[in-house]
Order: structure tokens, then sequence, then C-alpha cells
């Protein structure tokens, strides 16, 4: 019940900010939206990358349960990119699809991937990759 | 406006959402933070095509990397 209540509010919180991008004014730049969910996955994959060298140097410090959860998240994380970068094609092209849907289930993964790592005794990932993603893109 | 500063104004976007989703009574608080953040969001320029393209191709490059399952190694025999 408290899963749902979170998510609903993850859900509305979400609509309020693409309410709010969307009554922003717009300058010379782009969308908001477009921004954020490019910077998103930018971030997300400079995340999933170094969480994925990180356990694999550090797979032998992993309890069996991280182990498997960090497999989960390798096989789950790619399908969820291409599904972001896909909704945010639609999103593009005409506003619609399950963009929301797709944005908030990258974001889980990204944070649970940090998480993990850093209850594993690694390094703040996300920082990192912030850094990372600014200076590349 | 640089990279750097847009991937930052992204994040204090992501963690303000994070923290009125688990406390709704910040909202009157970060409220007017998360339409400032969107509203210079907004000012930013988002990927040019070819930059999309290198960011797919670099993604699917990483995701190649990681194909095999991560294993722990096996002890060694003393």
């Amino acid at each position: 019940m408290r899963r749902v209540a979170t998510a609903t509010a993850m859900l509305l919180a979400i609509a309020m900010v693409l309410c709010l991008s969307a009554c922003a004014t717009v300058g010379q730049g782009e969308d908001p939206v477009v921004v954020h969910t490019q910077q998103t996955l930018a971030v997300g994959q400079a995340v999933y990358d170094s969480a994925m060298a990180w356990c694999t140097a550090n797979a032998a410090n992993l309890s069996p349960a991280g182990l498997v959860l960090v497999n989960k998240l390798r096989v789950d994380f790619p399908p969820a990119y291409r599904a972001l970068d896909t909704a945010l094609d639609l999103y593009k092209a005409g506003k619609t699809g399950d963009y929301v849907v797709a944005l908030t289930k990258f974001q889980d993964l990204v944070g649970q991937l940090t998480a993990l790592v850093t209850s594993a005794g690694g390094p703040d990932i996300k920082a990192a990759a912030v850094t990372k993603a600014g200076g590349t893109s | 406006m640089s990279p750097l500063l847009i991937a930052i104004l992204a994040q204090v976007l992501d963690v303000a959402i994070g923290a009125v989703t688990k406390h709704p009574e910040w909202e009157p608080h970060l409220g007017p933070l998360i339409a400032s953040t969107n509203v210079a969001l907004s000012q930013a320029v988002g990927e040019t095509a070819d930059q999309t393209a290198a960011r797919r191709a670099a993604a699917e490059a990483i995701f190649a990397k990681y194909a095999e399952p991560i294993v722990a190694p096996a002890p060694v025999a003393p």
C-alpha cells in the first residue's frame, strides 16, 4: 500500500514538473523535459559503466545477494535505457507515449546502481557521473 | 550554458523532485526551486543529432562491454 502511495506521489511530482515545464517561458533553448531527459540518459549510462566496472573489480567483496542484484541490474538497465530513449523520441515527435513511466523506471535503476555500490563500500559514482556527463556531452 | 552546468541543474531537479516525493510537506519550499530550475533548463540547448547518435553508440558499447555475467573470483587454493 505504501509503495503504491510512494509511486503515486512520484508520478504526481513528475507530472507537476512536466506541467511546470510546459508553463515555463521557453527562450531560445529547447524543451526542458528534453534537455533533462538527455542529461538523465547521459548520467545514467555513466553510472552504469562505473557501477559495472566497480562491481567487476570488487566482485569478491560482494555478497551473494549483491552479486544477484548487480547481474539483474546489468540485464535490466540496457532495455530501460533504450525504452526511455525511444519514449523521448516519441515525446519530441508528438509529446505522447509512456514517457513518465520510462523515466521513473530508469531513474529507479540508476538509484539502485548507486545505492548498490555505496552499500558495498564503493565511491559515490553518481557524483562522478554528473561531472563526466557534463564534461563530455 | 555549459554542459556541466546543465548536468548539475538536471541533478538539482532530480534531488528536488525526490525530496518532494518523500516529503510532500516540503513542496511549498521546493516548488519554486523546481520551477526556476525548469526555467533555467529551458534556456539550455539539447543534444544535436550527432551528439545523440554519439551518446547512443557509447551506450551500446558500454552495454556490450558488460554482456557477460559478473561472477565472484574462484578462491585461491592455499
